[in-house]
């Protein structure tokens, strides 16, 4: 029936119900048609609870009543934050570095590459970010020349619920 | 008339809340050790807790149980002081991991720098450190000499993250009522957008501390001055959920009152106690993760907080502004339960 669910949210977002209902006879045994008019009717129902529970949540004044902390609480995080994940590697050998340290411009935040040269970080959500992949243990590491990366982000990674970006980077020797 | 007009929407818009009962914000006492020794301190946390950390794993297997969870859902990471816990990051990933929000409720004093840096990358979103006077008197309250020097500086590194919803709280008290304007001030200069108020509740370590709690004067004093700073635009002053205020509703704060305890607020305590906020009187716990699918517990528990009828007892059986209050916040209802702790509206009315 999953189908069938994905019908119901069909028809509850598109115009063309009765052309689609007459479509769907073809397509699901009796039984079946009646267990979707079923799932139909209860969808509509649920929109229109949430509908009425908005309108008067607005109606009363209190443009909040959906936000809310508890007395002891925090304030809710809207989530305006991307997951920055990654991995960098040596150019000449393809080896992964440890201890590279990854930084964006006008940001206090940073991170460390790990031993797999591998690193991963929220940061707040942003179109473009300037990406600097410093090498701050240079006597430890093969001395690599800093990198700078400009990095564009797209609309439908940035509106996604949990956006998250991969980079794959290589530092040259010095 | 239009203000009776929306407090009977209000109402109705809290039945249709309280029918959905959608969980969108949960309380993790993750640990209740605690580095400071507050002499408001409701949970009586001390730097030995008799309990242990809850281990992390034993959290995720009651989260993983939430079937489909809310737009908005955060994991409130609260104590004892969170910062305590050397795994606060890995935490923090975790239910990042799962598509969730993560936010804290610290004192501040461990909070540096570095860690304010490892927290962002760990997905922090939201955090509410508390300060409690100026110099001080915060750092009586905290019985700590250092203590506003610390949360001094995590306020500064807070403020200044344009990705944290940040907030600020003062507990209210005989001591720090006089200073509210001049932390007003402090809180402006150090870029902090919102300060909410409380009054310190009658339990733990405060119960015997007459220090403590404010005057029915004092406390019209408080609502006065919030009512006042909300005036400004440059910080957003209001007075916590905490309870019913009468005719001081909607001049403190956005809302009416309404506690949401149970409603839209769950907690995992730190014995696995299922329950609300986590001050709220221990007995009222609803079922534990080691022995309770936690999810549903939350779907088919919580009768006392969704039905508060049984509220309408002591002072509250013959109120006038029953309808609207509802016995006040849940967490004024300890021991016997006979009598609500504490009625704000009757301490306004009384003036």
């Amino acid at each position: 029936m999953i189908g069938g669910i994905k019908v119901v949210d069909n028809l509850l977002s598109g115009g063309k119900v009765f052309a689609s209902a007459i479509s769907l006879l073809d397509k699901f045994t009796y039984n079946e048609f009646l267990l979707l008019n079923l799932l139909t009717i209860i969808a509509i129902r649920n929109k229109m609870k949430n509908w009425k529970r908005k309108i008067i949540g607005g109606l009363c004044l209190t443009s909040i009543a959906f936000v809310f902390q508890a007395c002891y609480g925090t304030p809710q995080d809207f989530g305006s934050d991307l997951l920055i994940e990654g991995e960098v590697k040596a150019k000449a050998t393809g080896l992964p570095i440890k201890g590279i340290r990854v930084s964006i411009a006008d940001n206090i935040q940073y991170t460390n590459t790990d031993d797999n040269g591998k690193f991963s970080f929220y940061i707040e959500r942003s179109r473009s970010l300037s990406f600097r992949f410093s090498d701050i243990e240079a006597n430890q590491n093969s001395q690599f020349i800093n990198k700078d990366t400009l990095l564009t982000i797209n609309n439908s990674v940035l509106n996604s619920a949990q956006p998250k970006v991969f980079l794959n980077i290589e530092l040259e020797n010095k | 008339m239009v203000s009776i007009l929306n407090q009977a929407l209000f109402r109705m818009f809290k039945e249709m809340e309280t029918k959905r009962h959608e969980l969108n914000y949960l309380f993790w006492e993750c640990t209740t050790r605690c580095n400071l020794n507050c002499r408001h301190c409701g949970s009586d946390c001390s730097k030995d807790s008799s309990y242990k950390d809850m281990p992390l794993d034993d959290f995720l297997k009651a989260l993983d149980t939430i079937e489909s969870p809310s737009e908005n859902f955060t994991v409130v990471l609260t104590g004892g002081e969170p910062l305590l816990r050397k795994d606060i990051e890995i935490c923090g990933r975790e239910i990042r991991k799962r598509g969730m929000r993560w936010s804290m409720v610290s004192n501040g004093y461990l909070y540096d720098s570095e860690k304010h840096i490892s927290l962002l990358n760990a997905g922090l979103g939201a955090l509410t450190i508390s300060i409690d006077g100026l110099e001080n008197s915060h750092n009586w309250l905290r019985n700590n000499d250092k203590s506003f020097e610390r949360v001094d500086t995590a306020i500064g590194l807070a403020a200044n993250s344009s990705r944290l919803n940040f907030d600020v709280v003062t507990c209210v008290n005989k001591r720090n009522i006089q200073e509210l304007e001049s932390i007003r001030e402090y809180l402006i200069k150090k870029a902090v957008k919102a300060w909410r108020l409380f009054t310190i509740v009658p339990i733990g370590r405060a119960k015997e501390d007459d220090e403590m709690f404010l005057t029915e004067n004092q406390f019209v004093e408080l609502m006065d001055f919030i009512s006042k700073s909300r005036t400004r635009k440059d910080i957003d002053v209001k007075f916590s959920c905490e309870g019913f205020v009468g005719k001081y509703e909607l001049k403190v704060r956005d809302s009416y009152f309404f506690c949401r305890a149970g409603i839209n607020i769950g907690s995992i305590l730190i014995d696995g106690s299922i329950s609300a906020c986590p001050n709220i009187d221990r007995t009222f716990k609803q079922g534990n993760i080691y022995t309770d699918n936690f999810f549903t517990v939350w779907q088919t528990k919580y009768d006392l907080f969704r039905n508060r009828s049984w509220t309408k007892t002591g002072q509250c059986a013959e109120c006038k502004d029953y309808k609207n209050c509802q016995g006040n916040g849940f967490h004024y209802w300890h021991g016997e339960k006979k009598n609500v702790l504490v009625c704000h509206n009757q301490q306004i009315e009384m003036i």
